[in-house]
C-alpha cells in the first residue's frame, strides 16, 4: 500500500516557502522539496521522485501550466498525482486545469493549519 | 489550562507563524515602494504594458502571501486590485482615466487595510477545538429534560417529526455529560424535579456559568406561580411554557432560537460594459457572501432578469448601446420588477444628471471609483431593506410562505428554465383533509393554527432550495427544482406519514389529528418545447382531484 512521506513544491515566492515548509514538515512530517519554479521542479522531479507534486501558477521561467506538462510526458512520474496552487477556484477554471492533468486545485492563499491534511486527502483520492 | 494540553508541536508552530508574520508585516512597508515605482512605470507611455505586468504580478503575490498570514483584509483588497488589472490587461480594453482613478483607489484601500491579523494563529486553534458548529444542512439538535418520561418520549417524538434531532433524558444527573456529547442547539427543560421544585432552573443556571458555549434554553413546566417564572427570568431562560405545550408556539420559538431561518445571499445583477469594472464589482460582491453575476451587455438585461430575479441592480449610466436611464426605464415598464432597486453607478457627479436617473425609476447613486469599503455596505443595505419591503408583497400573512401571484410567477420562471436547459423540476400540490370541519368543530383560530403547523412543518422538511407558497385557502403548491416527480414523491409521502401523526391542540386541550391529499406532477409529462407553468399547475390539481376521490390521505402522481 503506498504512503505519503515525499512531496515537492514549486512556489516562487520565500514567503510561502517558508509557511509551506513549515506546515508540511512540521505538522505534516513529510519530507519537502522546494522548487523556485517550474524549470527546477522539472529538472528534480524525477530524482527526488516525491510522491505528489504542488504547483504554484504564477512563477518565472517556467509557468506551473508548462511545467505540469513536462512533468506528465515523464514516465517515471507516471503516477504521482500533480496539484495546482490558485487563486483561482472557479468551477470552470478548476475543470480547466483538470484538463490539462492536474487531479485538483488547492485555494491560495491556504491555510497553514491544514494544508498538510488537504494535500493528503487529495493523495489519498487520487491513489485509490 | 488550554496551553498546557495543547501539543507542544503545535505550540512550535505557532510560534514560529506569529514570528513570520511580524516580519512580514514590517516588510509591508518595502513592498508597497516597489509596488508604486511599478504603478508609475505603467503610466508612462514607454513603460505600459511592463509596467502593468509587474504591478500585477506583485499584487498577485502580495494576495496569496497576506492571506496566508491571515491578513485578510490586505489580501481581500490586493485580490480585487489583481482581478481588476487582469481583466485589463487580457481584454486590452483603453486605458483611460477612469482606469487610472480605480487603480489608485484599490491601491489606496490596499495600503490603508488594517495589518493587525483577523484571525491571529493562536486563537485561530482555540476556536476550532471549542465551537462545534452547525454545517448548513444539518439538523438543529434539541435536548429534552423532564423526569416525566411520559411528557419527554412525547415532545421528542413531535419534535422529530418536525424535523429535529432530538435526545430526551429523565435525569438531572445526565445533563453535562450530554451536553458534551450531544451539542445541543437548545435545551427544553421542565422545573420540577426529585432534587427539588425549582432544580431545572438551578441546573440551567449553573450551566450557562461553566459552559463557554451560550446554549439557549426553554422552560416547560406544570408550575405558573409567578415564583417560578420570576426565576426562570433570573435565570436566563429563553421563553417559559405550561404544559401541555401548545407544539406551533413551542416549535416558533425553537426556530427562532436555532436561527434556522438564515437569509439567502443577495442577488445581484452588474451590469456596464467596462468588463474590468464588471469582474471587480462581482468579485467584491461574492466575496462579502452575496451572489452577483455580471453582465456586460445591457440588451441581454431582461432575458437575464428572466432568468433569475436579482435582489439589485447595479447599473452604469454610460454604455455604448443605451444609457443606463433608459435601461431603468425599460425595467420599471414590468410591474413584477417595480420594487427592485437600481442603483446607478457613475463617474458623473453633475447634479442634474444624478437627479434625472432618479426621476426615471433609479433608486441611488454610487459613484466611481468603486471601493470595497463602500460598495459591500452600501448594497447590503440596500437589498436587506427591499428585501423587507418586498417580502410583505411576495408572501402570505398567515403562514409567511409565498402567496399565489408569487408562487406562480415561480413556476413560470422554473419552466422558463426548463426550457433552456431541460433541467426537471416538479409541482406537488396539496390540500388539507377536511379542513372545512376542522373550522367548524374547533373554530377559526385552530384552524388558522393547524395551517400555521402545516406551514412549518413543510419548511423545516423541505430543502432550501425548494419554494413552498399557499395557493389557496387550505391549499399549498411545493416547487422542487432538479428534482424529479418520483423524488418528490417520495419526499411528500414521508412528510404526509409523519404530519399525520403530529398532535394538534386546542385552549380547550382537545387533540385531533390532519392529514391532506396531494397530486406530484413532473414537467417531463409534456413533452413540447415552450410548455407553460399553468398548464402543468393544472396537471397536478387533476392528480389532487384523483388522491381525494380515492379516499384522501395520500398522494397521486399525475398521468401523462
Amino acid at each position: 500500500m503506498a504512503t505519503l512521506s515525499k512531496i515537492l513544491y514549486a512556489e516562487d515566492e520565500p514567503d510561502i516557502q517558508a509557511i509551506a515548509q513549515m506546515s508540511l514538515e512540521m505538522m505534516g512530517g513529510y519530507e519537502l522539496k522546494l522548487c523556485n519554479n517550474g524549470r527546477e521542479a522539472v529538472e528534480s522531479a524525477v530524482a527526488f521522485a516525491p510522491d505528489v507534486i504542488l504547483l504554484d501558477v504564477m512563477m518565472p521561467e517556467m509557468d506551473g501550466p508548462t511545467a505540469l506538462k513536462n512533468l506528465r510526458e515523464m514516465p517515471e512520474l507516471n503516477d504521482v498525482p500533480i496539484i495546482f496552487m490558485t487563486a483561482k477556484v472557479q468551477t470552470q477554471e478548476v475543470e480547466d486545469y483538470k484538463a490539462l492533468g492536474a487531479v485538483d486545485v488547492i485555494a491560495k492563499p491556504f491555510d497553514p493549519m491544514t494544508l498538510s491534511d488537504t494535500v493528503k486527502s487529495l493523495w489519498q483520492r487520487a491513489v485509490y | 489550562m488550554d496551553n498546557l494540553h495543547m501539543d507542544a508541536k503545535q505550540q512550535a508552530f505557532e510560534e514560529k507563524m506569529n514570528k513570520m508574520q511580524s516580519q512580514f508585516i514590517d516588510g509591508l512597508a518595502d513592498r508597497f515602494v516597489e509596488i508604486d515605482a511599478a504603478w508609475e512605470n505603467a503610466q508612462t507611455i514607454d513603460g505600459l504594458e511592463e509596467g502593468l505586468a509587474t504591478l500585477h504580478e506583485l499584487i498577485h503575490k502580495l494576495t496569496g502571501t497576506a492571506g496566508t498570514f491571515y491578513l485578510t483584509e490586505i489580501s481581500m483588497h490586493a485580490r480585487a486590485l489583481e482581478i481588476l488589472l487582469k481583466t485589463l490587461i487580457e481584454s486590452a480594453q483603453p486605458f483611460n482615466y477612469e482606469a487610472i482613478s480605480q487603480i489608485n483607489a484599490l491601491l489606496a484601500e490596499v495600503k490603508q487595510a488594517p495589518t493587525l491579523p483577523s484571525k491571529a494563529p493562536a486563537t485561530h486553534l482555540k476556536d476550532l477545538k471549542l465551537k462545534e458548529k452547525r454545517q448548513a444542512g444539518e439538523k438543529a439538535r434539541v435536548l429534552v429534560i423532564d423526569d416525566d418520561t411520559g411528557v419527554a418520549n412525547s415532545l421528542s417524538i413531535q419534535l422529530k417529526y418536525f424535523g429535529f434531532d432530538v435526545e430526551a433524558i429523565n435525569s438531572l444527573s445526565e445533563l453535562d455529560q450530554l451536553v458534551k456529547s450531544f451539542h445541543p442547539d437548545v435545551i427544553i427543560a421542565d422545573i420540577n424535579f426529585p432534587e427539588g421544585e425549582l432544580a431545572g432552573i438551578d441546573a440551567m443556571h449553573q450551566l450557562t456559568q461553566t459552559n463557554k458555549v451560550d446554549i439557549p434554553f426553554i422552560f416547560l413546566t406544570s408550575h405558573t406561580d409567578i415564583t417560578a417564572r420570576l426565576q426562570a427570568v433570573r435565570a436566563q431562560g429563553k421563553a417559559f411554557f405550561t404544559k401541555p405545550v401548545n407544539i406551533s408556539k413551542l416549535l416558533d420559538k425553537i426556530t427562532e432560537l436555532t436561527s434556522m431561518e438564515e437569509e439567502t445571499p443577495f442577488h445581484v445583477l452588474v451590469v456596464d460594459d467596462d468588463k474590468a469594472l464588471v469582474e471587480l464589482m462581482t468579485y467584491l460582491l461574492n466575496k462579502s457572501g452575496m451572489k452577483a453575476k455580471g453582465i456586460s451587455n445591457p440588451l441581454s438585461i431582461l432575458d437575464e432578469m428572466d432568468f433569475e430575479r436579482p435582489d439589485l441592480i447595479l447599473l452604469d449610466l454610460h454604455m455604448p448601446e443605451c444609457t443606463g436611464i433608459e435601461i431603468a426605464q425599460v425595467i420599471r415598464q414590468h410591474d413584477r420588477y417595480a420594487h427592485i432597486p437600481i442603483v446607478f453607478v457613475s463617474a458623473e457627479d453633475s447634479r442634474d444628471l444624478q437627479f434625472e436617473a432618479v426621476l426615471r425609476g433609479g433608486d441611488d447613486f454610487l459613484m466611481k471609483p468603486v471601493k470595497a469599503e463602500e460598495l459591500i455596505p452600501f448594497v447590503h443595505s440596500r437589498a436587506h431593506r427591499a428585501r423587507i419591503m418586498g417580502s410583505q408583497l411576495i408572501r402570505d400573512g398567515l403562514t409567511n410562505l409565498y402567496n399565489h401571484t408569487y408562487i406562480k410567477e415561480s413556476i413560470n420562471r422554473e419552466m422558463e428554465h426548463y426550457n433552456r436547459d431541460h433541467s426537471t423540476f416538479s409541482i406537488g400540490m396539496i390540500d388539507v383533509d377536511h379542513f372545512k370541519e376542522v373550522n367548524d368543530r374547533y373554530g377559526h383560530m385552530v384552524g388558522d393554527q393547524v395551517l400555521k403547523n402545516l406551514a412549518n412543518f413543510l419548511t423545516s422538511r423541505l430543502r432550501k432550495t425548494d419554494l413552498i407558497g399557499r395557493y389557496g385557502g387550505e391549499e399549498f403548491i411545493v416547487l422542487f427544482p432538479n428534482t424529479d416527480k418520483l423524488t418528490a414523491m417520495k419526499i411528500m409521502q414521508e412528510i404526509l406519514e409523519n404530519f399525520s401523526k403530529v398532535v394538534h391542540t386546542t385552549e380547550a386541550q382537545d387533540e385531533f389529528f390532519v392529514t391532506f391529499s396531494g397530486g406530484i406532477i413532473d414537467c417531463s409529462c409534456e413533452h413540447k418545447e415552450n410548455l407553460k407553468g399553468s398548464a402543468l399547475v393544472n396537471l397536478a390539481d387533476q392528480a389532487l382531484y384523483e388522491a381525494k376521490a380515492n379516499g384522501r390521505n395520500r398522494i397521486e402522481l399525475a398521468e401523462c
